[in-house]
């Protein structure tokens, strides 16, 4: 495989000898040899308690809960926060997060790139590039990279999962994973790297994966739907195999130590319709779970053989592509879920109760804390908001059963409904702030109006904001308090993000919108009390760390899928498209 | 510098060689050499070309096979370089596209969009007393006065809280050659884009006011732009545009009032009388390009114009004018009266230093190391300080300072605008 290894050129190199060895760069991939220096091995203890200046996984801990203990920078001090560096990528997606080990930071550039650079400067010490045809190159999006002993896992667009040599970036290994979508990332535990991946069209492709990070050989496979004969088969009443699909291709999963479970969260069932996978009848399969198992559900697999412990469905049989993947996030709490804020709260709870808890938030919307360790139902509430248009019509509080709206199905050709949510988080990571004891995420207000097809024109849809809703509240963030389930919503407004959510112990909240903007709440209260603009649509990304003691927060913006689609709902923006950047901030020295 | 062309020789010759070795590719590879570098990677629209899924979806296959066949070349769209035996393989891809586009309602009214332009509100005509005697908060001049001398008066940043300075906003900008300087007038940045249109920007916050997409023959006309500035008299703002134009706009609205030929693509300067004045790089035209000329800054009527291709003065209409800092020099400096000096090295590192001592007070890393124009202003009472940062262009390559290569397809936006200013004080 090709590899660009590359030393920064001399600080007083003259503009003309620059061009040069930029050209002989780009045209005969010289090797130039550089290497991260004083390299320390990442061990699985590392991975289970992380150093507070590290990042090590997608969203820093197993519990991905996306907190850094880092309070260098804080409420008090965040206003003065300055530009540390910055860096103009390559064109293509930038959906991905960076890690940072030792004051290194590992991250996939676009263009099917992964680079390590000097955190504190930005300087590069190596760089791979992944041989794919450029078009493929640029349209990956790939979520994050893992780390784990000296190699760097990469989930690359051409299906391959890469083992990198963290110091140098050459190829270790790589291994091909069927046909499967890359836009996800591993998770390493115990020396394994799991992974999971996009698989529309095809039911080969729909499996979580594990792959030794030494040698790359696979260890285990887990089919996300199950062929005939396989428990949760009678849930697919009989559907062809080909039609039983359901990809993993969002952000990918969490792990707790403790219990010895992997979480990870299944998309939806694919094709997309109830009647597309069940021979043109919308009902031929259930309404309430199980239905068409493990579309959107949250698997607890072993992570050392993939054997299924626990499963939970959120939504059975879908019909609108409402996603149910991305992170599972762990943490501990008293639970006394409020009925003011509360919908669904299982009757068995007792008030104060201490429970090991998983949370999450579906594209589609809707909030659910499920017990970790046996999978039950704790409680679940509507987000961001009850609605009629809302997919769910209620759920069993005693058994966690969830049925839909059978209204909302499309049943007949050239119909119109309009179902919520869509993409109400979408694949940016939400956070959770253990000071505040909340979750933080980021909400649109939008809803799919969908046409079925007809005689004369093909099924068709596009987003609307939600009906009857404020058109100056399409979109913003939200503290859900754990243990009460209260909602506190604030940088509410017309402009969705496509940024993460990062908390720190700095009582600090960062999140970036479409509109450039760059902004720290207090995680206390919601009140913004520090803003940038950057050069274009934050996307995914943010994350904090320190080199040499110093605290970094580092965003990127440029493209992503979702971004055309977001800018339809604000025709006023003017966001530079392409706006590919790394921007890293810090307080003056 | 490195001339453009040959940025354009190379896309066609690139182009040329992959018509000829494209029996085995797939529709994929097909759309990568033929569609891709303009369309961008995934065909919804690069800065080159517009998103092609609309008319993939609205059109049949004779139709859109014969629309490859012929191009569009009133837009600039060549025929596609693709072997009629491979035109179904390539309509295929391009079909597949589609249908895997989720959003192609939503590429389709993006396409419609266009820039949504404003006016710039309680705007106030620049007359001659202030080009002459600059308010301290503008910056009118690409050297911000007409002695070229690049200070500026203000002093809110010093050099006692230089090391405070924090990004107040960025902008990423259009490919394309990065050499201007921008103007600021009332709050209103005035700027050329890479890709030679104009923006007024919001100077606090880089949100556009209004943009002048000028229509370009072709897409390399516009990125080998170099208009090194703008200049501006009563409420008219002078653009050298790269089609060999000069382009009198309403500073207000971005409308065009006048337009009229001139030589090769140069800077602009204003005369305190009324008149605009033009000297430009006849590098590559012809020798009776090489001249410098006075317009009516109002009408856009040529003046006088003094040739400098010939060894004796020509002189056509009035007098000859002595023009004040015709050549801004290629990698600028800037001094204000706090004390400090501007300036970027070749590393992307962009700095502050004590003009008495030569200490760096501060500094960061910018995203891109080509020396260009910055500048200072102060909008309601806050200092600004505001540079460009560009990377140039080679073929299928973009050099962000000392980042390695990495592959630049259209869609690329690989300049952008940084500003600074001090931390605003805490909401009481």
């Amino acid at each position: 495989m090709m590899n660009i290894p590359y030393s920064k050129p001399e600080a007083k190199m003259t503009h003309a000898t620059w061009l040069i060895r930029a050209a002989a760069l780009a045209l005969f991939s010289t090797a130039v040899c550089a290497q991260v220096p004083n390299y320390q091995s990442v061990t699985q203890r590392m991975l289970e308690n992380p150093d507070p200046a590290d990042w090590l996984m997608f969203s820093r801990t197993y519990d991905a809960q996306r907190y850094s203990p880092l309070d260098e920078i804080n409420v008090d001090n965040v206003r003065g926060l300055t530009l540390a560096w910055t860096s103009l990528l390559g064109s293509g997606n930038t959906e991905t997060i960076p890690l940072v080990h030792d004051g290194v930071m590992y991250v996939v550039m676009p263009g099917a790139i992964v680079q390590a650079l000097n955190a504190a400067t930005g300087e590069v010490f190596w760089q791979y590039t992944r041989p794919v045809a450029q078009a493929l190159g640029a349209s990956a999006r790939t979520k994050n990279l893992a780390i784990f002993g000296d190699t760097i896992v990469y989930t690359a667009p051409d299906s391959y999962v890469v083992g990198l040599d963290a110091r140098t970036g050459e190829m270790r290994w790589e291994t091909q994973a069927g046909t499967r979508g890359h836009t996800s990332g591993p998770l390493i535990v115990d020396g394994l790297a799991i992974t999971g991946g996009a698989c529309s069209g095809n039911r080969d492709n729909c499996y979580i994966a594990a792959h030794d990070v030494a040698t790359g050989k696979e260890a285990w496979r887990f089919y996300t739907t199950p062929a005939p004969g396989e428990p949760g088969d009678e849930s697919w009443h009989g559907a062809p195999l080909n039609n039983r699909q359901a990809s993993t291709w969002g952000l990918p999963g969490s792990y707790d130590a403790a219990s010895g479970l992997l979480y990870w969260g299944v998309a939806n069932a694919m094709p997309d319709h109830r009647a597309a996978r069940h021979g043109g009848d919308p009902a031929g399969t259930g309404i309430s779970t199980p239905a068409d198992l493990y579309s959107n559900s949250t698997l607890a697999l072993n992570p050392k053989t993939g054997r299924l412990n626990w499963y939970y469905q959120h939504l059975p049989g879908d019909d609108w592509d409402l996603d149910a993947t991305h992170e599972r996030v762990l943490l501990d709490t008293a639970l006394t879920p409020d009925p003011r804020y509360v919908k669904w709260i299982n009757p068995a709870l007792q008030p104060g109760e201490r429970r090991d808890v998983m949370v999450t938030v579906p594209e589609g919307g809707g909030i659910w804390a499920l017990d970790r360790h046996s999978g039950e139902f704790l409680w679940a509430t509507p987000f961001p908001y009850d609605a009629p248009e809302f997919w769910l019509d209620h759920i069993d509080p005693a058994t966690g059963t969830v049925t839909l709206k059978w209204d909302l199905v499309l049943k007949e050709p050239g119909e119109t409904k309009t179902i919520c949510y869509w993409n109400t988080r979408s694949y940016w990571p939400t956070s959770y702030h253990p000071g505040t004891n909340s979750l933080y995420t980021s909400y649109s207000d939008v809803c799919r109006e969908l046409t079925s097809a007809n005689a004369e024109h093909p099924e068709s849809w596009r987003v609307v904001p939600r009906p009857g809703s404020d058109p100056n509240a399409l979109a913003g963030l939200a503290k859900i308090d754990m243990a009460t389930g209260e909602i506190v919503r604030f940088d509410v407004g017309r402009v969705p993000g496509n940024g993460a959510l990062l908390t720190t112990a700095g009582n600090l909240v960062f999140h970036g919108d479409m509109n450039r903007r760059f902004k720290a709440f207090d995680a206390r209260n919601g009140e913004l009390l520090w803003e940038t603009v950057l050069g274009g649509n934050v996307s995914v990304s943010t994350i904090s760390y320190a080199a040499d003691g110093r605290q970094y927060i580092a965003v990127m913006t440029g493209e992503n899928l979702k971004l055309t689609e977001l800018l339809s709902l604000n025709p006023e923006l003017s966001t530079p498209r392409g706006h590919n950047a790394l921007y890293v901030f810090a307080l003056p020295q | 510098m490195m001339r453009p062309v040959l940025f354009a020789g190379a896309v066609l010759a690139s182009s040329c060689a992959f018509a000829q070795a494209q029996a085995d590719l797939s529709g994929a590879e097909l759309f990568e050499g033929a569609c891709a570098a303009c369309h961008g990677a995934n065909g919804r629209g690069g800065q080159m070309a517009p998103s092609l899924l609309p008319r993939v979806a609205g059109e049949q296959d004779a139709g859109l096979i014969a629309f490859l066949r012929t191009g569009n070349p009133e837009r600039g769209m060549p025929p596609a370089a693709v072997a009629e035996a491979q035109l179904p393989r390539l309509l295929e891809h391009l079909r597949f596209l589609v249908a895997t586009a989720d959003d192609v309602e939503t590429a389709l009214r993006a396409e419609e969009a266009q820039p949504r332009n404003r006016m710039v509100e309680n705007f106030r005509p620049v007359d001659a007393k202030s080009l002459r005697d600059p308010d301290p908060a503008d910056w009118l001049w690409f050297s911000r006065t007409p002695d070229a001398q690049r200070f500026s008066p203000l002093d809110q940043i010093d050099t006692a809280n230089v090391r405070t300075l924090g990004l107040a906003w960025s902008r990423g900008l259009p490919s394309g050659m990065s050499e201007a300087i921008p103007l600021v007038h009332d709050g209103v940045m005035y700027l050329a884009t890479p890709a030679s249109s104009v923006m007024a920007l919001d100077a606090t916050t880089g949100d556009p006011i209004w943009e002048y997409r000028r229509a370009y023959a072709d897409d390399a006309t516009a990125r080998q732009g170099r208009a090194n500035t703008l200049s501006m008299l009563d409420d008219l703002l002078y653009f050298a545009a790269p089609d060999a134009t000069l382009v009198a706009l309403e500073a207000r609205t971005g409308t065009v009032r006048w337009e009229t030929g001139l030589g090769e693509y140069g800077t602009v300067a204003i005369d305190f009388a009324g008149k605009v004045i033009l000297g430009g790089d006849c590098a590559t035209a012809p020798r009776d390009d090489c001249f410098i000329a006075a317009y009516d800054a109002h009408t856009g009527a040529l003046l006088w114009r003094l040739d400098t291709g010939h060894g004796s003065a020509d002189f056509s209409g009035a007098s000859a004018k002595r023009v004040d800092g015709m050549a801004p020099a290629n990698g600028t400096m800037l001094a204000t009266a706090g004390k400090l000096i501007f300036w970027r090295d070749g590393a992307r590192h962009y700095r502050a230093v004590e003009a008495d001592s030569g200490e760096v007070l501060w500094q960061t890393t910018l995203g891109g190391s080509v020396p260009m124009g910055d500048l200072t202003y102060a909008v309601n009472g806050r200092q600004y300080v505001a540079a460009i940062a560009g990377v140039p262009l080679a073929p299928q390559t973009s050099i962000a300072g000392d980042t390695p290569a990495v592959p630049l397809g259209a869609g690329a936006v690989d300049a952008a605008i940084y500003v600074f200013a001090l931390p605003e004080a805490p909401q009481p």
